[in-house]
């Protein structure tokens, strides 16, 4: 059967479908997945589904089934064969209009091919059954329809993916599995179905597969049944919670099975040989799910829960119901520290999504931000429990800014979609998840959960979590209920069930929180400053909200601002209004700093403050706005360096001693010189602050580079810190159990490297000292690994690397005609990555380091450009991180030498390579690296890289919709909004001119 | 035959095979199976062995490690042999010659590598004595060292990292020269040699299960037992 090429409907027409009457003809009630036979080797695999439908209307002639990439042999419905049509226009995007290499056509059509085959949408579908007349009758008495397809799947490119690796020896030896993936609804890649999350049902799945593989699916394991040759097994699951297509998913391998020992309902698989590594990872496994079951007062829904690691995963962590898919690259054994906590974020955030997500799922993409917020909010309590308020507050913080950077530059994020403009000023539609940028996705999972914390303050924890639990309550009732019913609509979560659900509970009305921040997208922006007013010991307040930046939008309503005076902290709320911008606070206390008093600060604790800096009349030593980041907003807020350093020293919230930070790099003094000394020093301080004040301490020594006295800055503090007492330069032999010394024992060198001396260049003082780092480490009596150390002081290394004096092209570059530092680094780089190869480090981190290291040698002159280095690191073969790695410097190559040749090869190997985070990585190192900008006169900016680009979106990649979108940020990137520069333009001489020029653009 | 190379073994055997028949037509056999030839053969070796065996104990018993004629007729005698009529059985009149016995090569171990210059007999020790030759003096002789060994931290931390630079580089340079490598310099090939990168088949194991996995299970133990010993 070929895919026919669809005749779209008119845009009036897909409106009119859009309408929200819209109700599909019948209701999935049961579906059976049955994968009757794997073929690893030729990557195949054959089976069949049976929809149960309930009619609810009497006339239905076309049953619509969403289904993708699979050949479908037979079509029967109640066991009268059927005639069907099959028809995807995902797979010719601009087919309408196939001379156009325009970004804003193609993402028009890209909306409207995805919508016209979207169940959500109307009723659509790849798959149109044609009911066969002698059904008609049952449909007419409204009885239950059962639609039964056979299916083969050979190759497919995604929604499934084979790791087969070419070696010797068994499947099993060789570690070949399959597992299921895709971006939201993408199930219609590998089974036939109604592809979305409104259409729970219940579910019968069976896999058969060799006698040593073993398969994880959804839903309870009932029986494991040998064929009659023994040669294979069939696993029987059934899932009895209703679950939409999208959240069933299929693993097979020859997994290692643990049992977790705390929670006999929790299984974990893994790869063979990795057991060790598993035991260890998900020993704390059993904690959150406790966390949550407490927190929600609501037990885990499903009887079961299973967590798989495999290889070449799509993403780090993929939920589906009562399974969680991770990738393999999360395991760690327990001498690696810098992965535990990430691997534990993601394990926590894959366990809450299983409650909202997948137990309770979405009930159309504008409602998408409901169950993400609130699995991201449970995520950040069981974050601050765990990791403690300080990680948590940070976490907040730094997900704001990234909201507010995103959000400034790209485009508003709007959550739930409410007008007719799909691009609002950005480059794709949003309205649906196969459509938005992967930035955009992840920054709607950022917002979601920022606006849930904002219901939170709003409402207040104990409420919050009450509605949550209600919506469970309720969702597991339905659930319960065997026979179909409208019931099962409880189970997806939608913006107003929610809203009524919080009402309910908390009797507050959160409408107007909900049209400022989820319906209309866009942050806040103040520039702000004060003035003491000595006479009326008031601060006169000063806040301009900024609405004419991209991404801004007005605010009206109240704002926290928290002045910290000699008396103590006091939070005053203003009420921002639309044409006042002056605020009066009165202040508590007088200007008395005669009488030696120790100073209240916010969590009660007294200290006394050397307060000689301050201005003596005022009893002020600083002012933040909205401390606790409530709402999503940029302040650039103005106060002397003095009140920044009293805030940095202080300030007992890491967010405020991090904006400090952040405030105090624009007065380089030797005052802040000190307060960053001090933080630095001070162990009670959060670890990523004294990291971050290290950053900062080397930009504003670079900065008053001039006048620094003393030895470069840090030198001193490392040696104190780190080298052994009787013999300095030395440094101790490695100890990381204090884990907060250990990650300011990485970051210092770093810092230290970025120092620069008056010439601008790296100071020898410093680069002799690392020197003296890696040539003293020794980890032999450390309990922990010292690979992420070694590869910080390579990154030290890299750093240090300034600008070759002179650029010659044509001059050899010899091992002698070096400098000797330079000569050293390419000594101890090329030392470092040669041991790697028979002693390698964990996820090869000290490789890395070195790739990126020999690439920044060659990018300042020390050494000849060298792409074929690079290819073979990102050959297939290697470590993900590792290729990953190899491509950024590629793409940096080509950016620098203009290397036509190389991007093209670049180009097909993001479109042929087997893994597709591979693929993604390349694609989106280019977005991060373009090679050129819209309108840069470049070699590489030529019709071929046009043609060639424009296929891979338009066709090339319709398997895979993360990909797609990525490739048009691409293309965004590249060539702008309109029609490319390189290409000559369409309206002149149809005739004439354009002949041989079009054979040109359509080769 | 005499061209064959032939081992010891069979050398011996064939010998003593030979020696058989030849009694056998003394006595006034004519024809003999091979198989009655084989067992009589295979009696006189068990009878050689058992009686060299027996010469052993006896000099091994007075303390000397070569045997003098003495010990064979212990020997001898001590399994019922009477040795007078080994005199008369030497002087019988129709002996048979067996003709050149076939030479063996001597595949005996080349000589032990000799370290030192081995210790003189004392002066009683007579000249035409049998006794073996002291070994070599190393493996007898202690001699103290002069030096303390190093205690300055500084030194041996130095010597430590030195060392374990060395033989890193060392054995990095020797892969890259004797293996596939590629130079960071094109111009000057000698000067870094990488290490050609080999894809792997599976290549998440190296990753996830890097060596020093091994060393620190190691470390662990030793450490266990260090415990344990405390306790």
């Amino acid at each position: 059967l070929a895919p026919k090429p669809l005749v779209t409907s008119q845009q009036g027409d897909r409106k009119d479908k859009k309408s929200s009457s819209f109700q599909r003809p019948y209701k999935l009630s049961h579906q059976l997945l049955c994968i009757t036979s794997i073929n690893f080797q030729r990557r195949a695999l054959m089976g069949y589904v049976e929809l149960m439908l309930q009619p609810k209307k009497s006339d239905i002639r076309v049953i619509k089934v969403n289904s993708k990439q699979s050949r479908i042999h037979r079509v029967c419905v109640n066991n009268h064969e059927a005639t069907f049509q099959y028809q995807d226009p995902s797979l010719d995007l601009a087919q309408r209009d196939p001379k156009s290499r325009n970004i804003d056509v193609l993402s028009t059509c890209h909306l409207t091919a995805v919508e016209s085959v979207d169940p959500d949408t109307g009723y659509h579908g790849e798959i149109t059954i044609r009911v066969p007349q002698e059904v008609s009758k049952t449909i007419k008495e409204q009885k239950p329809l059962c639609v039964s397809m056979d299916f083969t799947l050979e190759n497919p490119k995604g929604g499934i993916h084979f790791v087969v690796p070419d070696a010797e020896g068994s499947l099993k030896e060789r570690a070949a599995h399959l597992f299921t993936f895709g971006l939201e609804n993408c199930a219609r890649l590998w089974f036939p179905c109604v592809d979305t999350y409104s259409e729970p049902c219940t579910w019968k799945l069976e896999f058969t597969v060799e006698d040593s593989m073993t398969a994880v699916s959804c839903g309870d394991l009932v029986e494991t049944v040998y064929t009659p040759d023994r040669k294979r097994k069939t696993f029987h699951y059934v899932l009895s919670i209703p679950t939409a297509a999208p959240n069933i998913c299929l693993a097979v391998g020859p997994f290692e099975i643990l049992v977790d020992p705390n929670m006999h309902e929790v299984t974990h698989f893994c790869l063979p040989q990795l057991m060790p590594l598993l035991e260890h990872t998900t020993e704390t496994c059993h904690k959150v799910f406790e966390f949550f079951e407490e927190v929600l007062s609501f037990r885990f829904p499903y009887s079961c829960y299973k967590q798989v690691f495999v290889d070449e995963a799509y993403q780090d962590t993929l939920p589906y119901a009562s399974v969680s898919v991770f990738s393999v690259n999360l395991l760690f054994s327990k001498i690696v520290l810098d992965q535990t906590p990430i691997t534990r974020k993601h394990m926590a955030r894959a366990l809450s999504e299983q409650f909202f997500g997948c137990f309770m799922a979405r009930e159309s993409w504008n409602d998408y931000w409901v169950p993400a917020g609130i699995a991201g909010y449970l995520y950040g309590l069981w974050l601050r429990s765990t990791f403690g308020n300080s990680e948590y507050r940070d976490w907040i913080a730094s997900e704001t800014q990234q909201l507010c950077q995103y959000e400034t530059t790209v485009g508003p994020v709007v959550l739930h979609n409410t007008g007719k403009d799909s691009f609002l000023g950005r480059h794709f539609p949003h309205q649906h998840p196969h459509t938005v940028s992967p930035a955009y996705y992840k920054m709607m999972r950022c917002k979601s959960h920022l606006v849930m914390r904002q219901i939170e303050n709003r409402i207040g924890p104990q409420l919050l979590l009450q509605a949550f639990n209600k919506l469970l309550s309720l969702a597991n009732t339905s659930a319960q209920q065997k026979v179909i019913s409208s019931t099962w609509s409880t189970m997806l979560l939608s913006t107003a069930g929610f809203l009524k659900s919080t009402y309910s509970v908390s009797g507050k009305d959160i409408s107007n929180l909900i049209d400022q921040w989820v319906h209309k997208g866009g942050i806040v922006r103040f520039n702000s400053k004060f003035v003491f007013n000595r006479k009326r010991n008031t601060v006169e307040l000063d806040i301009k909200p900024d609405i004419i930046n991209k991404g801004t939008q007005k605010y009206v309503g109240p704002l926290t601002v928290r002045v910290q005076e000699l008396d103590g902290s006091f939070n005053h709320t203003i009420q921002i209004e639309e044409n006042t911008t002056k605020h009066d606070l009165p202040c508590h206390s007088k200007s008395r700093r005669n009488k030696r008093k120790k100073i209240p600060l916010l969590n009660g604790e007294e200290v006394d403050m050397d307060l000689s800096f301050m201005d003596p009349d005022s009893p002020v030593l600083w002012i933040r706005i909205d401390p606790d980041v409530n709402i999503p907003r940029l302040v650039n807020f103005e106060q002397p360096d003095y009140m920044w350093q009293y805030q940095l020293r202080y300030e007992r919230d890491v967010i405020g001693q991090s904006e400090a930070i952040g405030a105090l790099e624009a007065f380089s003094t030797p005052a802040t010189r000190n307060a960053l000394t001090d933080i630095i020093e001070n162990e009670h301080y959060y670890y990523k602050v004294r990291m971050q004040a290290c950053k900062s301490l080397a930009n504003t020594a670079n900065a008053m580079v001039n006048t620094w006295t003393g030895p470069p800055a840090m030198l001193n503090l490392f040696t104190r810190f780190f080298c052994c007492d009787t013999s300095p330069p030395i440094v101790r032999m490695n100890n990381f159990s204090n884990f907060q010394q250990y990650f300011l024992q990485k970051q210092l060198p770093v810092a230290m490297s970025m120092l620069r001396n008056t010439h601008g260049v790296c100071p020898k003082e410093i680069l002799h000292y690392l020197f003296g780092l890696i040539k003293f480490n020794d980890n032999s009596k450390n309990k922990y690994s010292d690979n992420y150390y070694r590869s910080a002081l390579v990154d030290a290394l890299n750093n240090t690397i300034t600008p070759a004096v002179t650029l010659q092209s044509d001059q050899k570059v010899t091992a002698d005609s070096m400098p000797m530092d330079i000569h050293t680094i390419v000594d101890e780089v090329t030392r470092f990555l040669n041991l790697e190869k028979h002693l390698p480090s964990y996820r090869y981190t000290i490789t890395i380091s070195c790739l990126r290291a020999i690439r920044n040698l060659q990018r300042n002159g020390h050494l000849p450009s060298d792409i074929e280095l690079f290819k073979s690191y990102a050959a297939p073969g290697f470590f993900r991180d590792v290729r990953l790695a190899a491509v950024g410097c590629l793409v940096d190559v080509i950016k620098a030498n203009k290397n036509v040749d190389e991007l093209h090869w670049l180009l097909d190997l993001a479109r042929e390579d087997r893994v597709a985070e591979i693929k993604y990585g390349i694609i989106r190192a280019l977005v991060r690296n373009p090679p050129f900008q819209k309108g840069d006169k470049s070699l590489l900016n030529n019709a071929e890289i046009v043609e060639k680009l424009w296929s891979y979106i338009n066709h090339e990649t319709f398997y895979d919709p993360r990909l797609r979108c990525e490739a048009i940020d691409l293309y965004f990137k590249l060539f702008g909004k309109g029609r490319p520069q390189c290409l000559p333009a369409p309206q002149f001489g149809v005739v004439v001119n354009l002949k041989e020029k079009r054979t040109q653009i359509n080769p | 035959m005499a061209s064959e190379v032939l081992s010891p073994e069979n050398g011996f055997r064939q010998s003593l095979t030979m020696a058989v028949a030849a009694i056998c037509l003394e006595c006034g056999f004519e024809s003999t199976e091979n198989i009655v030839l084989e067992t009589l053969t295979e009696m006189l070796q068990s009878y050689l062995t058992e009686v060299g065996n027996s010469t052993r104990a006896y000099y091994e018993h007075s303390g000397r490690t070569i045997p003098t004629d003495k010990d064979v007729i212990f020997a001898l005698s001590e399994m019922g042999f009477r040795n007078k009529s080994l005199l008369q059985y030497s002087r019988r009149g129709k002996r048979i010659n067996i003709g050149q016995i076939v030479k063996t090569v001597d595949t005996s171990n080349p000589p032990v590598l000799q370290v030192g210059k081995s210790k003189g007999f004392p002066t009683y020790v007579p000249e035409n004595h049998k006794y073996p030759h002291f070994p070599d003096p190393h493996s007898y002789i202690r001699t103290t060292t002069g030096q303390k060994p190093e205690t300055d931290y500084v030194i041996l931390r130095e010597q430590a990292s030195a060392q374990k630079r060395d033989v890193e580089r060392a054995l990095t340079r020797f892969v890259a020269r004797t293996g596939r490598s590629h130079p960071l310099l094109p111009d000057d090939k000698n000067a870094f040699p990488l290490i050609e990168a080999q894809p792997h088949l599976i290549p998440y194991l190296n990753a996830l299960l890097p060596s020093e996995h091994e060393t620190l299970k190691l470390f662990e133990a030793t450490n266990d037992q260090n415990n344990e010993q405390k306790e």
